[in-house]
């Protein structure tokens, strides 16, 4: 007889297991997350799918809740809701406007963002400057909107300096293009 | 058809206030040079054309020098042939757009062709309508070449629609044609 017998030790558990809990109890909380599971959309494409044009307060993601107007020089700057980068506010530019030396992608990523303001949606279009070494400084990555790699054109970790003379990234804008509607 | 009176409505209420006020519209932001063809306020199809499609293809439908193709002053004359109009809706990233309302996607698709192309669409082209949408975007290209595929249409815009040769290239003025050979 060896010291550890897994044998007997299975036996137990699988017998206290089918003692303690009766199969109706089973059956009960089956039925209840299989009626329950359509209530909440699980994948990232339908969540962003079912965000849709909802503009209401309510909609909301955590990062419009919490956004500011005033400061540029932060990650949570209205603005920035699906940015992935360092700001270029931090880095000698402008919201809007790159560093000297560098030069805007002619693509971007786009992205809505809610103003607390006057609570209304806007298209932000997220520019790379190019053509010099990282900044470094500032480094922010929110998510608004954003899903897997798998959908390319709504992933924001792609970095966007296509058609500019080096493909060196330095970092991100946030040019306001209009409200959404 | 009342989304579209309403937003008429609130458009022009918009317009009279800035003119009662002397003011453009009340902004909270100053404009950003360079990027604004959309002066005031997009409409429906405008504001889904830079949210779906603007950040690559340009938000004024140009993002020379990037490779992919201008829509700016040329995207109409794929009008001129029906497969020219069916290669539009059966794109992937049309027809499998998150837009899912037809009508929607129509009046995006009208937009960059008779917006965005300008003059290039032939004259008499008949606007997209959701209907048509529906039928041909449930066949999306796939499992072809893009970059082939659009190839072979223009050379046949090009023959029988008169189009210019520089539809051969992504936009005008691009150094060398797309070859046909890369990965759609």
């Amino acid at each position: 007889m060896s010291r550890f017998n897994m044998d007997a030790l299975g036996e137990k558990l699988l017998r206290s297991f089918a003692g303690n809990s009766s199969r109706r109890s089973f059956l009960t909380k089956l039925g209840a997350v299989i009626v329950a599971a359509p209530a909440f959309p699980l994948l990232p494409v339908s969540r962003a799918n079912a965000a849709g044009k909802d503009r209401s307060p309510e909609a909301k993601t955590a990062f419009a809740r919490n956004a500011q107007t005033k400061d540029d020089k932060k990650c949570d700057y209205w603005r920035y809701c699906a940015i992935d980068g360092s700001l270029c506010s931090c880095c000698g530019g402008g919201v809007s406007s790159c560093p000297a030396g560098t030069e805007p992608s002619p693509v971007s990523w786009v992205g809505t963002c809610i103003n607390p303001d006057n609570n209304k949606a806007y298209l932000i279009a997220y520019r790379d400057c190019c053509g010099k070494a990282g900044c470094g400084q500032c480094g922010c990555d929110n998510t608004d909107r954003e899903t897997q790699l798998y959908m390319p054109q709504l992933n924001n970790n792609v970095i966007w300096c296509f058609g500019t003379s080096s493909m060196e990234y330095h970092c991100s804008t946030a040019v306001l293009v209009g409200e959404a509607q | 058809m009342q989304r579209r009176l309403a937003l008429q409505l609130a458009l022009a209420a918009s317009l009279a206030v800035a003119a009662a006020s002397g003011l453009s519209a009340a902004a909270p932001e100053p404009p950003d040079p360079g990027l604004r063809p959309y002066p005031g306020q997009m409409n429906v199809a405008q504001s889904d054309y830079v949210e779906h499609c603007g950040g690559c293809h340009g938000i004024g439908g140009d993002a020379a020098p990037a490779d992919l193709p201008t829509l700016k002053g040329r995207v109409g004359w794929f009008m001129c042939l029906p497969e020219g109009r069916a290669y539009l809706m059966r794109l992937p990233n049309v027809a499998r757009s998150r837009i899912t309302d037809n009508d929607q996607l129509a009046d995006l698709l009208n937009f960059m062709v008779f917006g965005l192309g300008g003059g290039s669409a032939p004259a008499g082209a008949k606007p997209f309508t959701g209907a048509e949408v529906a039928a041909v975007r449930v066949s999306p290209f796939t499992s072809v070449s893009l970059v082939q595929t659009r190839t072979v249409l223009v050379e046949k815009i090009i023959r029988q629609c008169g189009a210019p040769a520089s539809l051969r290239l992504m936009y005008p003025g691009q150094k060398a044609a797309p070859k046909a050979t890369k990965a759609g």
